[in-house]
């Protein structure tokens, strides 16, 4: 075989195999950057995932791959503060799923932000902000500050942080580990708080359940609103505080953390049509005792049932 | 095996049926919606963008009531499809509240809820 054909062949062979490997698993992206230990990172992909792991190392390494429709993957920004984005063509309605990697230090402050992409964030301490529509979030992190919403994913934060919110309209939402003040809230999704020593829970939905399986301080404040979800408090104690248990039209469930539950002569709020059996439902409805701690127990519903349970 | 023997005295007394004790269509049909995943483009991720910081901003717990932002972000077919559904969950809610405020207009509860219900159907509904 004569030299330029040979080339003009293996050059072929070495396309087709390049492009049926994009094909298959889209552009690699192999990427490093310094960075300092507290610096800002920004990243953000329409679809597929953004995976970031803390590591030893003062800089960023950046895998993974891009589907056929991404223009650029644009880094910007200095080690300071980097922005790191998946650039699409103007007016791309279809995006099949880019994948990034990310490793970083532990103390970077991270922003991630995705469409329909997945955002899993594992070890960083700085604080964390995750936002995705369609997609999942999860955070593994020793952050103090933490903050992940999705539309229709779940969001699950496992954290010592003394600041966390997390939003979901339709997903789930599972917080664990948390200090501080923690905020809950979804519509149709549940919320679940667990193994925390949280000095103050605000928990809210409209459809989905509330569960807490907590620890409560004497200065804890504890405030869980539903309209038709369930709210179950599961708790080695009540501390002595301020409890107020109401329903209007679900249920409390009896508890041995609530004694002399249900009062005969315990009165609704409700409109009274001095009906016996009205009467008697009513008592299941409300339960409200003083305490002399500063703290504050407040579990509200309009139809769901209320569960306070020793554990 | 069951035989006459094995029969319970007084079951067939009890109710077939139960009747559950809330409405549980609307959140079937959120769970039915659940999850699908969009592709987007350029502009609908930056809409997108905006609209989780919007959300933030809305679904906040105890806003003060407060306008629904200007621009209503564009949403795919199935995460609009999604928010409505739960923005249907939430009107109903509002509706049951109004109408038990109506019988008991003193109750905090009932209106703390629905100051709760309508924030989150106004931030619901400037998602679509």
């Amino acid at each position: 075989m004569n030299k330029p054909l040979s080339l003009v062949l293996t050059l072929g062979l070495a396309l087709a195999s390049a492009a049926a490997f994009a094909g298959r698993d889209g552009r690699p992206v192999d990427e490093r950057r310094t960075l300092k230990p507290d610096a800002r990172v920004e990243v953000s992909n329409v679809a597929g995932l953004i995976e970031v792991e803390a590591w030893g190392r003062n800089e960023l390494r950046l895998t993974g791959h891009l589907s056929e429709q991404v223009e650029k993957l644009e880094i910007t920004g200095n080690e300071s503060r980097l922005k790191i984005e998946v650039k699409l063509p103007k007016r791309t309605r279809h995006v099949e799923d880019t994948v990034l990697h990310l490793k970083v230090p532990a103390g970077i402050t991270l922003e991630a932000d995705g469409v329909s992409a997945d955002i899993a964030v594992r070890g960083v301490k700085g604080d964390v902000e995750a936002n995705t529509v369609s997609g999942d979030v999860r955070l593994e992190v020793g952050s103090k500050k933490v903050e992940a919403r999705s539309v229709s994913g779940d969001v699950t934060v496992d954290a010592p942080s003394v600041e966390t919110r997390v939003e979901s309209v339709s997903g789930d939402v599972t917080v664990r580990g948390v200090k501080g003040e923690v905020r809950g809230e979804t519509v149709s999704g549940d919320v679940s708080v667990r193994g925390t020593t949280a000095r103050r829970i605000e928990v809210q939905s409209v459809s989905g359940d509330l569960e807490l399986e907590i620890e409560l301080a004497a200065d804890a404040e504890v405030e869980a609103k539903t309209m038709s979800g369930d709210v179950v408090l599961n708790v080695p104690r009540l501390p002595d505080v301020d409890i107020e248990l109401e329903t209007y039209s679900g249920e409390i469930e009896p508890s041995e953390l609530l004694p002399g539950f249900p009062a005969k002569r315990q009165r609704s709020r409700r409109h009274d049509d001095d009906d016996d059996d009205h009467d008697e439902d009513d008592e299941n409805r409300e339960y409200s005792r003083q305490g002399k701690g500063p703290g504050r127990v407040r579990l509200h519903s309009f139809s769901g049932d209320i569960m306070v349970r020793k554990r | 095996m069951n035989d006459d023997t094995d029969r319970i005295e007084g079951l067939e007394q009890l109710a077939r049926s139960r009747a559950p004790s809330r409405d549980l269509w609307p959140g079937i049909e959120a769970r039915l919606h659940a999850r699908p995943r969009s592709r987007y483009g350029l502009v609908q991720f930056a809409l997108a963008a905006s609209l989780v910081a919007g959300m933030a901003a809305l679904l906040t717990l105890n806003p003060a009531p407060g306008p629904a932002p200007a621009a209503a972000p564009t949403l795919s077919h199935d995460s609009r499809a999604i928010v409505q559904a739960n923005l249907s969950i939430v009107r109903q809610s509002g509706r049951q509240l109004r109408q038990a405020l109506r019988q008991n207009p003193e109750s905090a509860t009932l209106r703390s809820l629905l100051a709760s219900t309508e924030n989150r159907q106004r931030a619901l509904s400037a998602m679509l």
